[in-house]
């Protein structure tokens, strides 16, 4: 259950529902001794944050049984422990080295907030730009797990075709996000957005160029074809990232100044996947 | 209708902000792509004038930032694919530093919009104690938007590296851009502050506002010849 709402708390962010949501964890274990049904009140979302019904209902479809008694995250850590306090784990020097953990304990990746069906559901609202209006809620989930594999793999297909350029990437990553993050903050009206939600866009939908990079392993794209592959790369990545920045804003009548600054950012990347560095 | 009414609720939220805090500056980049077009379109008339509603708001800093950003990189694309071309056809190699041109015109172009402005509010504000004092920011726009001539007009300068053995022809092209960019900037530039000189401030002495606006050209003119001379070769 964390799993899924630690996303929700970072999308929307709102400083004044913050403190609410720690009383209320704070109140929980009071609840949970008095009925049994405050238990599975404890899944609704806390005040101040608004997950659609159809998406409660799924993420309710998806939790296995040892769930549902189960309530663990970084908020309610006392509650964690308070629960399965009298199942040891296995002592001695050896269990340090052994599998075995608490029961029920959710997988490591979903502990670290990466979660592949999102990643791959966010993958194709990336390659599909045309698809009439982007859900603000695809993008609630503000994974970093995608965009640092595409700017691994980016920098690994550009590696195979002989650039080492990671500094570059990196470096062009961080200064052109902190930068494009400081521009949609200033943009936005009333829906704020987080340096990490920034991030998660930007990089997602780096795809086309990484597409375009991993061609570039096998084709020289030093030629006019290779430009223009480049320009419809370019395009798809503005596309889409304007298009994930202003329905996340929730603002009408911007995307070309939001696009504008994403293109000169992705033409980088693309001026590194088709230019060869000169060595002499 | 409801959206003015926002955005009135936001620029009072906004006054709540210190000048250190990002969201102060928010309410200079409140607009929207009609808004910006817009502008842009009324940058290419040379006796555009503002409406008062404009002159009295704080006009928004997107323009006059990613304006400019554009300008640098078209003046800096003109001459490196000139040189290129050049080179292409006359087999002489041009050596040239290519960094420091890219930041002279950052310098330049963004000096200019951000200085000038300051030297203008200083000026009526300390010289001739002009009561009503147009905001800063409405300045960089202004100077900002007017510029946006200079994009398309570089981009034409690329044709001097077609003609490279007709120094004469490439130089009547060299002029004609820099009269296109410098007069259609400096004119919209100057009849918007005339008009507010006269109109909204209320200059009573016909004298002194021609003088601020002798001064204003003859600013713009000095970054024209700069422009001439960084981007467009020697002064002949």
């Amino acid at each position: 259950m964390s799993f899924y709402q630690q996303p929700q708390q970072f999308g929307q962010y709102n400083p004044a529902s913050l403190p609410q949501q720690q009383s209320y964890s704070a109140e929980q274990p009071f609840q949970q001794k008095q009925t049994p049904y405050h238990v599975s009140q404890s899944h609704s979302p806390a005040p101040g944050f608004q997950i659609p019904a159809a998406q409660s209902q799924q993420q309710q479809q998806q939790q296995p049984p040892p769930f549902q008694s189960f309530p663990s995250g970084s908020m309610d850590f006392n509650n964690v422990s308070g629960s399965i306090g009298d199942q040891k784990l296995s002592q001695g020097f050896l269990a340090a080295f052994s599998t075995s953990g608490y029961p029920g304990e959710p997988p490591l990746l979903e502990e670290l907030g990466i979660n592949f069906k999102h990643i791959k559901e966010k993958t194709a609202a990336v390659l599909n730009p045309r698809r009439g209006n982007i859900s603000a809620d695809i993008m609630t989930d503000s994974d970093l797990a995608g965009p640092i594999l595409f700017c691994l793999a980016f920098a690994t297909f550009l590696l195979l075709s002989g650039k080492t350029h990671f500094g570059y990437i990196y470096g062009v990553a961080l200064f052109g996000t902190i930068c494009q993050h400081i521009l949609f903050k200033l943009m936005s009206q009333d829906a704020s957005i987080d340096l990490i939600r920034t991030a998660s866009v930007i990089g997602y939908c780096l795809l086309p160029l990484v597409l375009l990079s991993a061609v570039a392993v096998f084709v020289p794209l030093d030629n006019l074809p290779g430009y223009v592959a480049a320009i419809l790369a370019i395009l798809w990545c503005t596309t889409s990232a304007s298009g994930f920045i202003v329905s996340v804003l929730r603002l009408q009548n911007v995307r070309m100044l939001i696009a504008y600054p994403l293109a000169m950012f992705y033409s980088v990347f693309a001026l590194m996947a088709i230019f060869v560095e000169k060595t002499q | 209708m409801s959206q003015q009414h926002t955005m009135a609720q936001y620029s009072a939220f906004n006054d709540s902000f210190s000048p250190f805090s990002l969201h102060f500056y928010r309410k200079y980049f409140q607009l929207n792509t009609i808004d910006f077009f817009s502008q842009c379109a009324a940058a290419f008339n040379p006796i555009g004038k503002l409406s008062d509603a404009q002159m009295n708001s704080t006009g928004d800093l997107y323009g006059p930032v990613w304006i400019t950003a554009t300008i640098v990189w078209c003046l800096f694309f003109s001459n490196t694919l000139s040189d290129i071309l050049n080179v292409y056809m006359t087999g002489k190699d041009i050596n040239q530093n290519y960094t420091g041109l890219l930041l002279r015109a950052i310098n330049l172009l963004y000096g200019y919009i951000l200085l000038v402005p300051l030297l203008f509010i200083a000026v009526t504000r300390f010289v001739y104690k002009i009561p009503q004092i147009i905001c800063y920011s409405r300045l960089v726009s202004i100077y900002g938007y007017a510029n946006v001539i200079w994009g398309p007009a570089s981009l034409f300068a690329v044709l001097r590296a077609v003609f490279p053995g007709h120094p004469k022809l490439s130089m009547i092209l060299k002029w004609f851009v820099i009269l296109l960019g410098g007069v259609f900037s400096g004119l919209n530039i100057s009849s918007k502050l005339y008009h507010y000189l006269n109109d909204v401030a209320f200059v009573e002495d016909q004298k002194s506002s021609l003088l601020l606006i002798s001064g204003v050209i003859f600013l713009h003119l000095c970054f024209t010849i700069i422009v001439k001379i960084v981007f467009f070769g020697e002064l002949q």
